[in-house]
């Protein structure tokens, strides 16, 4: 608000203001209003609230799993399973029964929560940090720089991203950490590419003019002058990116490219359920759930981000 | 044309350079001795060093790369480690039911959008209109296979109405599953993006013009707002195959349709490296080629757009 102000007043007087930044301490509080009304409006959205708690909820339970779990979640108990080794139904024991190991699908839950949600995270602060830096860059440099990271984001958005998970699976060990950064590597090119459309007009307002125009070095006008123009957007996006990151993640723990067993991921429980979906529908039916509804509420949590940032 | 079209297929060698370099190098990061992967374990020196040689294993890192490049550029991506045959051959053998299945999926999309997008600007904040809202955000939300194991075993075998995945005569039964279980949930998506693409056109002059004529809302919508509101749209279907390739891929392993999808995946089991790379240098290439066409179509399509 402070910077559209600034842009309609003429050249001049938007250098001397520059010269003499109040620009700063203006910025940091204005900046600060917009987060409290941004935060009022997503505060009014009843469903966006809703998915939030849900999310809480889960976290929730992600931290206390060792608490809250009845077994440990990597054992095959040999009562875990009937005689002729077949999961079985919900029981005191195991109040969601077990799996095709014998072992307690309730704990594997809550771990699996641990997974999903570690993973989705920390991949979409890596994508986000991969989108933001990358397209600012392109954005503002232009030439060169421009051209051969234009040309990778459109080559990587044109690409299965599952294929290359596979493919880094067969060359790699999966584990946690290739898989976040699987994810991160292939995920970062939209927010890439509205972060380059954006610097790309950003860079020719008047303040970073009047930035350039007093001596600013290039990164620092990137870092203190377009950066936080960007901030809804990326807020907006990573709500999103961790909806994606964990489905991409179970996508590929159920292909075998994932987390590696015995580590329980949902996606993982699924591939090990499949064999006696027949029977046991429950081994599918429950982390699938888990999956739908943590998806679904980072989505509509995004929804609501979007909606408040963007009313003005 | 010409130039055009020479101008984009040189951009396909250049995405294809870009997945051979990443390949190669993902190829090389592999810890261990390739030549031991193909000998076994119980394999003597000299047969190891042997191997070698004829891999190129013994030369430096640039001329296996240049090589690798060459044989590429001859449609040779080498032996699969498991099947007994080369890897082109083995992907060739199943893109015909990959691309029956793709093209399966886009019709029901289409259709589904064409359905729900229509009727949700029609009747804005009605029933459908808030139905097609909600399942258009479960779409993106839901995992694919978890929809595709869901349906087989309620469709296929708690109703016994089609059979439990794989690939035989009648093909319709077979394809009608796997084709649904990303199409539906795609075309409440793409549902949901002509609908905001039709509520843009609508507010546009000539639609003003053909209101006041006294024309009903719905030859509004369908002969005037349509035809305009769907070239976005396509543009973005056209930019989606990658993740539309990456579903059917996921899907083929729940289905057990056997595509390139199963393929990649087998060959994951199988530990069968070359044959994993080849399928994603033969979909790169492929959807880069196949952008091509989309851009072309485009401009069949929509005679404002010039090919630039």
């Amino acid at each position: 608000m402070q910077h559209s102000n600034l842009a309609e007043v003429p050249g001049g007087q938007a250098i001397a203001s520059a010269l003499t930044t109040p620009d700063d301490d203006d910025r940091v509080w204005a900046a600060a209003a917009q987060r409290r009304t941004a935060w009022a409006r997503f505060r009014r959205r009843r469903l966006s609230m809703a998915a939030l708690l849900v999310i809480a909820l889960f976290v929730l339970a992600a931290i206390l799993a060792p608490l809250l779990a009845p077994h440990d979640p990597n054992f095959g108990y040999v009562n875990g399973l009937t005689r002729d080794g077949r999961p079985l139904g919900s029981s005191a024991t195991f109040p969601l029964g077990t799996d095709t190991l014998g072992r307690d699908v309730l704990s594997r839950l809550l771990y699996g929560a641990r997974i999903s949600l570690t993973v989705g995270v920390l991949a979409t602060l890596l994508l986000v940090a991969l989108g933001l830096v990358l397209g600012a860059i392109s954005g503002f440099f232009g030439g060169l720089t421009e051209t051969v990271i234009t040309r990778l984001v459109d080559m990587l958005l044109a690409f299965p991203v599952v294929l290359l998970g596979l493919a880094a699976a067969a060359v790699f060990t999966p584990s946690v950490l290739t898989t976040i950064i699987v994810i991160a590597a292939t995920q970062w090119m939209v927010l890439a590419r509205v972060v380059y459309s954006m610097v790309g007009s950003l860079k020719e307002r008047q303040f970073a003019e009047a930035a350039r125009a007093v001596g600013v070095g290039s990164w620092r006008i990137i870092w203190r002058h377009i950066l936080p123009h960007l901030g809804p957007v990326a807020i907006t996006y990573a709500a999103f990116g961790v909806g994606s990151s964990i489905l991409l993640e179970a996508t590929l723990s159920y292909l075998n490219a994932g987390v590696p067993p015995p580590t329980a991921s949902w996606g993982s429980m699924i591939n090990n359920g499949l064999t006696y979906y027949r029977d046991d529908p429950a081994l599918v039916l429950y982390p699938g759930l888990c999956l739908a509804v943590v998806v679904l509420s980072f989505t509509v949590v995004g929804e609501g981000l979007k909606k408040a940032l963007q009313a003005r | 044309m010409i130039t055009y079209l020479t101008r984009r297929l040189f951009g396909v060698l250049v995405v294809a350079l870009g997945v051979l370099t990443i390949t190669f190098v993902l190829i090389s990061l592999i810890p261990g001795d390739v030549a031991t992967f193909y000998a076994g374990p119980h394999a003597t020196g000299q047969v190891l060093q042997e191997i070698r040689r004829e891999l190129g294993l013994d030369q430096p890192k640039y001329i296996q790369y240049v090589r690798y490049l060459w044989q590429a550029v001859h449609g040779n991506f080498g032996q699969s480690a498991t099947l007994d045959e080369p890897v082109l051959t083995a992907i060739l053998q199943r893109l015909p039911q990959t691309a029956m299945l793709a093209a399966a999926v886009v019709l029901i999309e289409m259709t589904v959008m064409l359905i729900f997008g229509i009727l949700s600007a029609l009747y804005e904040d009605s029933l459908i209109d808030r139905l097609t809202a909600v399942l258009a955000a479960l779409s993106v939300s839901l995992p694919g296979f978890w929809i595709g194991i869901m349906l087989l075993l309620i469709v296929a075998y708690k109703l016994n109405l089609l059979p439990l995945g794989g690939y035989d005569n009648p093909v319709i039964a077979y394809l009608i599953l796997p084709a649904a279980t990303q199409g539906v949930p795609g075309g409440f998506w793409y549902a949901r993006i002509l609908k905001a693409s039709l509520e843009d056109t609508l507010h546009e002059d000539y639609i003003r013009t053909a209101r006041s004529k006294g024309l009903a809302q719905r030859a509004i919508v369908i002969r005037h707002g349509l035809p305009n509101a769907i070239i976005p749209v396509i543009t973005i279907l056209a930019m989606d195959l990658g993740s539309l390739l990456g579903g059917v891929v996921v899907i083929e392993t729940v289905f057990s349709w056997p595509g390139i999808g199963l393929l990649a995946y087998q060959s994951l089991l199988n530990l069968d490296v070359p044959l994993v790379i080849g399928t994603v240098v033969f979909t790169a290439i492929a959807i880069a080629l196949l952008n091509i066409v989309a851009d072309v179509l485009r401009v069949v399509i929509d005679p404002r757009v010039r090919l630039a």
